[in-house]
């Protein structure tokens, strides 16, 4: 059996005396989809932040390709390979669409800031590389014709799909998507389904949070769910979607998962 | 009034005092756009790059060119280095901004004993670039000197102008300024880019100090006023706004130039610090904005 590529042990994150994340472990196998599921609350985005060393772990440890990665950096983390978006699309926004991509594309660039202002040759064709590289991104995302335009002026669906674009200019081993359908339209939602296959094909691992449980089923070749901090199942869509403690969750506290999920 | 050729050649001198000052807000303007640090040790790092391009010219073993070439990558490295040792440290224990201004200022004044200890308080410096008599247009006398102050600050400005538009590494620095957090998340090194922008400034520091000393004179002592009339520029133009804070830095070069003009040689400073206060007043965000704000 192949090593998986992300393995979450025992992990576990309390705030002010509220478990967030309890003894939680699971693991993400290389080149597939992974999400995570849960009604309001059960822990999702706070598991991702403590992947990415946003929060650090009370207990538990992360282990990313062979590495322990719990309580390092975001930097560290993004370095290793593991690209994050957010719940609220995060961008610069004073920068254009192209701009943010370019920014993306830090971690496969060489050089230092004097290569750059004494404009060596191979600093201006990887420059020019890179360009191309993240034009052609825009167009993936459909973004294209919106390559000049400022991110803070474009809708929250193109924002979304242009942070997915520049978290793949970073070229991760592992791309995490933080509700990554949240307030795109129908069309929006297709293409970025389109998307995640395609990177998936192409041996990209994706782990994503998510709620719209339709979406998920048919997009996740694994999906594990969490319910108050805890793991409560895992496995295939049809297996998750048939256990019952799956069900006593989603159905058996119907005000629970109404309503957006902000946890 | 005085005569036309009289403004105009207090016109010329105030333009090239006034790049002067415009490096040093590039450097003001570069430091504080990633890291949001004021950083006063700019007019240290104008001082240091003509008294080490002295000390290696006096030595006799290296022509002109080459001891400011040494002097600008000295200065750069110190600047990387006071980055690395205090600023770094200190951000990492989550200092407020306004204590590493201070550490700023103690680097100053560090920087300003160590040289009077160590090169004396006498005034000192080198030959112009080029040797020979100042062209004259029209009456108004153009020192060879002020060609190579006025084209290098060109220059600089030119370089920094693709650094920021152009190139990835540009980009990424101005990443960090706008939103570090997000910048780590996509592993950019924010704390090296905060590295390369204090040896840039530093760099940039020098090359001013380097530029003016044939023209006048350098010292110790001058670390401060070049600090304090920079980050006024740098106000003026925009300190989120490198290439705005080098037109600042004209902007008081030129009203310095006609305040010694038209009043005395006393009110410069008055001017200046005039000016200032009615830009903290009106325009916080300088007269080209900020690379930052919206």
């Amino acid at each position: 059996m192949i090593e998986p590529l992300l393995n979450i042990e025992h992990l576990t994150k309390r705030f002010d005396g509220l478990t967030a994340v309890q003894d939680v472990s699971f693991s993400v196998p290389r080149a597939a989809i992974t999400a995570v599921i849960g009604p309001n609350g059960a822990g999702k985005t706070t598991l991702f932040n403590l992947i990415s060393a946003f929060h650090r772990a009370d207990d538990g440890r992360i282990v990313f390709a062979g590495q322990v990665i719990t309580n390092s950096s975001p930097e560290r983390v993004a370095r290793a390979g593991v690209v994050r978006t957010f719940q609220i699309a995060r961008l610069f926004r004073q920068m254009t669409a192209l701009q943010n991509v370019l920014v993306g594309f830090h971690l496969n660039t060489q050089g230092n800031v004097l290569a750059a202002l004494l404009g060596r040759r191979w600093y201006r064709e990887q420059d020019r590389r890179i360009q191309a590289e993240a034009r052609r991104l825009l167009g993936i995302v459909g973004l294209a014709d919106l390559a000049d335009t400022l991110a803070a002026n474009l809708t929250g669906g193109q924002n979304r799909l242009l942070e997915v674009a520049r978290a793949l200019a970073a070229k991760p081993k592992l791309l995490m998507l933080d509700e990554p359908a949240a307030g795109l339209s129908s069309s929006e939602t297709a293409e970025l389904v389109r998307l995640v296959r395609d990177v998936r094909k192409q041996g990209m691992t994706v782990l994503l949070v998510e709620h719209d449980m339709k979406l998920v089923m048919g997009l996740a070749d694994e999906v594990q769910v969490l319910d108050f901090g805890r793991r409560i199942a895992g496995g295939t869509p049809e297996f998750v979607q048939s256990h019952p403690a799956v069900i006593e969750a989603y159905l058996g506290s119907g005000s629970r998962s109404k309503g957006a999920d902000h946890a | 009034m005085p005569d036309a050729s009289v403004i105009l050649q207090f016109l010329v001198s105030g333009i090239g005092t006034g790049c002067i000052y415009g490096l040093v807000a590039i450097g003001f303007a570069v430091i504080f756009n990633v890291s949001g640090i004021v950083n006063f040790a700019q007019g240290a790092f104008v001082m240091l790059g003509g008294v080490i391009t002295y000390a290696f010219y006096r030595s006799g073993h290296v022509p002109l060119w080459l001891a400011a070439f040494g002097a600008v990558a000295s200065t750069a490295l110190l600047g990387a280095a006071f980055q690395f040792l205090i600023v770094r440290p200190l951000q990492r224990r989550g200092t407020a901004v306004f204590i590493m201004m201070l550490a700023t200022l103690a680097l100053s004044v560090i920087v300003e004993n160590a040289v009077l200890h160590i090169m004396g308080d006498q005034p000192m410096s080198f030959p112009p670039f080029t040797p020979g008599e100042p062209f004259t247009i029209g009456g108004v006398f153009i020192d060879r000197q002020m060609l190579w102050i006025v084209g290098g600050s060109i220059m600089l400005v030119l370089a920094l102008w693709v650094l920021y538009g152009f190139t990835i590494i540009g980009k990424a620095m101005k990443a960090c300024a706008i939103d570090a957090n997000l910048a780590s998340t996509l592993a950019i090194p924010v704390q090296r880019m905060v590295a390369y922008s204090f040896a840039l400034s530093a760099g940039f520091g020098a090359v001013a100090g380097i530029l003016i000393t044939p023209t006048q004179y350098t010292a110790y002592h001058i670390a401060v006023p070049f600090s304090v009339n920079g980050f006024i520029a740098a106000i003026i133009g925009g300190l989120g706004n490198p290439i705005g804070a080098f037109a600042g830095g004209v902007i008081v070069g030129l009203l310095q130039s006609f305040a010694v003009l038209f009043f005395d040689a006393g009110y410069k400073e008055i001017v200046a610090f005039s000016v200032l206060l009615i830009f903290l007043f009106l325009r916080p965000a300088g007269l080209f904005g900020s690379l930052v704000e919206e």
